[in-house]
C-alpha cells in the first residue's frame, strides 16, 4: 500500500472563548489518496471548515486553547515541526491556500506580477527571475500576457481571483487548499474558474482541499468529500457514493435543499439553525435537527462507521444492532424518482 | 392579511385585488387582462448615468437601453445577468430610486415616472426593497424591533404599542417566532439566514404590494437558500404581494419566479414563463447561463463546463450591434456585428433577441 498524499487524523482544534471552549474542529479524519486528487470540505457557516484549513496552513490565531492530532503529508508528520521548521519547508512551499475574500485585499499600490512573486522574492530570487515565472504564472492560469504590469483594480473579479490563485502556486505547492474560491463571483464566471481548477488538478497535478457551503459545487471538482458539521466530520467518503447513497442525514439534507434546474419539485429547506460551538448538543450533534433522529441519538455521540469505500459517517442508522429496521434506511435526497 | 394597514391605503387597492384575482383564474381571458394594470410597467426606459473621467471631461453609461417589462398582480418576474448587466438598476428603476433618463415607470396603472418625493410617499409605503447582503445592510447598533419598527415611525405611526404589534406580526410573518425573543436580539447575534429574515420583516412591516428582492439570497449558505425563497413565495401566495427578483443564480429562480427576463448589458436578451426559458433557452447567453450552473452530479467533475469566455466589457458605450457578439459562441460575423437584435415573440409569450431567431433589429 501506497501512502497517501495526505492524512489527517483525529485533528482537534479549541479556541479560548469566554468560559467554555469553542469546539471548531473537533476529532475530524480524512486522507487524500493519490497526487491530483481533490477533497471537498462541505458546511454550513459556523462548522470549523474554515478553522480546519488554518490547522492545515498553522496559521493559528492566539487564542488557541487544543490544537492536536496528526498531519501526515507524503508520510512526513507535519505536527512535530516546530514553528520555525514549518515555516521553511512547508507553509506555502508544500501546502498553499487561498483565502475566502483574498482577491478583495490584493494591495491596490502594488502591480500584480510584483505580488505574485513577492514570496519568490522573500526566498531569495532575484527579481527578474521572479517575476518572469509570476508572469508565466500569470499567463498559466488563464489572464493576458502583460496583466503582471496592472494594479488590482484595473482587473475584474474574476482575474483577481486568479491572481490570488497564482499567487498560492508561486512556490510550487503539492496542496492547496482553497477557501470559499467563488463565492464572490458571478457563476459564469465561477464556471471558469471551476473550469481553471479542473486544469491545475491535471497539470501540474496539484492536489487540492476544496472548502464550500455548496455540495453542487464540490461536485465540480472534487473526487471524495468530507461533510463538516459543528466541529466533527459527519461523514467523508468518494463523491461517487456520497452524492448519490449519502450515509448520514445532514449530507441528505445539504443535496435535497438545492434547487434543481430540470426538475420543479420544490427542494427541501434544511430545518432548524446551527448548534452553538461553545455548547454542542448532547450526544449526536445534529440530533435536534435530524428527521431520523431515535431513541440513542441525543444521548451518545455516535462514533465514525467505517464505510466499505474508505469512508465514514457518524450516524447510528448505520450500526445494524442499535437501528433495527432504520439500518441504512435510503437517506435519498426529495429529487430522487 | 391583517388588515390594520387599511387606513394607510388607497381605498381603490383592495378591489383592483379582487379583479386581479379572477384574471389569474382566467390567465389568457384578454378582456380581463386588458382591464387590470399590471402592479409595475416599464416602458422603453433607458438609464445614462454620468461618470467623471478626469477634471474636466464627463463620460456616460448606459446602464439601462430601451428596456420595457411588466410585472402583475401576485406575480414574480426575475431579473437576470451577470454583475453589470443592468439587473439591479432595473429594479431600482421601478422602485423610483433611479430617475429614468427616458420612458415611463407605472404603478397599478398610474404613472410614477415624473412624481416628486413629496407626491411618491404613497408609493414608498407601498413598495419595498430586500437587500443583498444581510451583514451590512442592518444597522449593528439597532435590536431587531427597533429596525422593523423604524419605517413605521417614519410613516407616523404614533403609537408605541402599535408600532411593536406590527413589528410582532412582521417577526411571525418570517418565522422568527418568539417574536419576543429575536425581537430584542442584535443583528450579530443572529445566523445569515436570520438576518436576511429581518431584512424581508423590515420590508413587509408596511404591508407592501410589491418588492423588491435584490439577490436576497446570494451571500447566504446554500443550504439555508431555499427557506428564504420559499418564504418570500409564501408572502407572495398568501399577501399576493409582487416581487422583482434580482438574481445571476437561474436554478433559484426556477422556485420562486413566474417569468424571467434574462439581462445583458443593460438591455432584455429573453424573456419568457420561467418554465420554458429553461428548458428550452434560446438565446447563446442564457444557455450559457444554465450550463454554468453546477448541480450535485458525481460526473460534473470529469468534465469542462461549456463557459462564453472572458467578462462582460463595461457599458460605456451603448453598441450599435448585438452586445453579446465578442463572446458569443454562435455569432455571425456580418450579422451580429453590423446591427441591434429586436426582442422578437419567437414562441407564445417567449421572446429572444438574437439573429439566430428572427432577423429583426432594433431601430438605430
Amino acid at each position: 500500500m501506497t501512502t497517501p498524499l495526505l492524512r489527517v487524523q483525529d485533528l482537534f482544534l479549541y479556541y479560548k472563548a469566554g468560559k467554555r471552549p469553542v469546539h471548531a474542529v473537533d476529532g475530524v479524519s480524512f486522507t487524500i489518496e493519490d497526487r491530483g486528487q481533490a477533497v471537498g470540505i462541505v458546511g454550513e457557516s459556523g462548522s470549523g471548515k474554515t478553522s480546519m484549513a488554518t490547522a492545515l496552513m498553522r496559521m493559528l490565531p492566539k487564542n488557541v486553547e487544543l490544537f492536536r492530532g496528526s498531519i501526515q503529508l507524503d508520510g512526513q508528520e507535519l505536527t512535530t515541526l516546530s514553528d520555525d521548521q514549518f515555516r521553511r519547508q512547508i507553509r506555502w512551499k508544500k501546502i498553499a491556500m487561498v483565502f475566502q475574500g483574498a482577491m478583495n485585499v490584493l494591495n491596490p499600490v502594488v502591480r500584480v506580477g510584483e505580488q505574485v512573486a513577492e514570496t519568490l522574492i522573500f526566498e531569495g530570487e532575484n527579481k527578474r527571475t521572479a517575476l518572469a515565472r509570476a508572469d508565466q504564472l500569470l499567463e498559466r492560469v488563464g489572464l493576458p500576457a502583460g496583466i503582471g504590469r496592472r494594479y488590482a483594480h484595473e482587473l475584474s473579479g474574476g482575474q483577481r481571483q486568479r491572481v490570488v490563485i497564482a499567487t498560492a502556486l508561486i512556490m510550487n505547492p503539492e496542496l492547496l487548499i482553497l477557501d470559499e474560491p467563488t463565492s464572490a463571483l458571478d457563476v459564469s464566471i465561477q464556471a471558469q474558474i471551476m473550469n481553471l481548477l479542473k486544469d491545475l488538478k491535471e497539470d501540474p497535478g496539484i492536489s487540492m482541499i476544496f472548502i464550500t457551503h455548496d455540495i453542487g459545487l464540490a461536485s465540480d471538482l472534487c473526487d471524495s468529500i468530507a461533510v463538516a458539521y459543528a466541529g466533527q466530520q459527519v461523514e467523508f467518503g468518494p463523491a461517487d457514493r456520497v452524492l448519490v447513497e449519502p450515509r448520514h442525514p445532514y449530507t441528505g439534507l445539504l443535496l435535497s435543499s438545492l434547487p434543481r434546474l430540470h426538475d420543479p419539485t420544490p427542494p427541501t429547506p434544511m430545518p432548524g439553525e446551527p448548534p452553538d460551538l461553545s455548547n454542542p448538543p448532547s450526544g449526536c450533534r445534529f440530533h435536534p435537527r435530524c428527521p431520523y433522529a431515535f431513541d440513542p441519538c441525543p444521548k451518545i455521540m455516535p462514533p465514525e462507521y467505517p464505510i466499505d469505500d474508505g469512508g465514514h459517517a457518524r450516524c447510528f442508522l448505520n450500526d445494524q444492532y442499535l437501528a433495527g429496521d432504520r439500518y441504512r434506511i435510503h437517506l435519498g435526497t426529495a429529487h430522487d424518482a | 392579511m391583517p388588515d390594520n394597514n387599511a387606513g394607510n391605503q388607497p381605498p381603490d387597492c383592495h378591489s383592483e385585488r379582487s379583479e386581479e384575482s379572477l384574471s389569474l383564474a382566467l390567465p389568457y381571458d384578454p378582456a380581463i387582462i386588458l382591464a387590470t394594470p399590471p402592479m409595475i410597467r416599464v416602458e422603453n426606459a433607458s438609464v445614462v448615468f454620468e461618470t467623471r473621467k478626469g477634471l474636466f471631461k464627463s463620460g456616460e453609461v448606459h446602464a439601462l437601453d430601451d428596456v420595457s417589462i411588466e410585472i402583475g398582480v401576485a406575480e414574480t418576474l426575475a431579473l437576470a445577468g451577470e454583475s453589470g448587466s443592468g439587473k439591479t438598476t432595473l429594479g431600482r428603476l421601478t422602485l423610483r430610486l433611479v430617475e429614468p433618463t427616458e420612458g415611463t415607470i407605472e404603478f397599478l396603472g398610474r404613472d410614477i415616472t415624473h412624481l416628486s418625493e413629496h407626491e411618491l410617499k404613497w408609493f414608498r409605503q407601498r413598495a419595498q426593497i430586500v437587500f443583498q447582503d444581510p451583514f451590512s445592510s442592518l444597522n449593528p447598533y439597532m435590536r431587531v424591533w427597533d429596525l422593523i419598527e423604524e419605517p413605521l415611525q417614519i410613516d407616523g405611526v404614533k403609537s408605541a404599542k402599535e408600532r411593536r404589534e406590527r413589528a410582532n406580526e412582521a417577526l411571525a410573518a418570517v418565522d422568527l417566532i418568539p417574536a419576543a425573543r429575536f425581537g430584542s436580539k442584535y443583528p450579530n447575534q443572529m445566523s445569515g439566514g436570520q438576518r436576511q429574515r429581518v431584512g424581508i420583516a423590515r420590508a413587509l412591516v408596511r404591508n407592501p404590494d410589491y418588492i423588491v428582492a435584490d439577490e436576497p439570497v446570494s451571500m447566504i449558505d446554500a443550504s439555508s437558500r431555499i427557506e428564504i425563497l420559499s418564504l418570500l413565495a409564501n408572502l407572495q401566495t398568501n399577501r399576493g404581494v409582487s416581487f422583482a427578483y434580482i438574481t445571476h443564480d437561474i436554478a433559484s429562480a426556477r422556485y420562486f419566479s413566474d417569468r424571467i427576463a434574462v439581462m445583458y448589458q443593460g438591455t432584455i436578451v429573453e424573456t419568457g414563463p420561467i418554465g420554458a426559458v429553461i428548458d428550452h433557452p434560446l438565446h447563446p447567453y442564457t444557455i450559457a447561463l444554465i450550463a454554468a450552473i453546477p448541480e450535485p452530479d458525481p460526473a460534473n467533475r470529469h468534465r469542462r463546463r461549456d463557459v462564453v469566455p472572458g467578462e462582460p466589457s463595461n457599458a460605456a458605450d451603448a453598441p450599435t450591434f448585438c452586445p453579446f457578439f465578442s463572446r458569443c459562441p454562435r455569432r455571425m460575423p456580418g450579422t451580429c456585428d453590423t446591427a441591434r437584435p429586436a426582442l422578437v415573440e419567437i414562441e407564445r409569450d417567449h421572446s429572444v433577441a438574437c439573429f439566430l431567431y428572427s432577423s429583426a433589429t432594433v431601430e438605430p
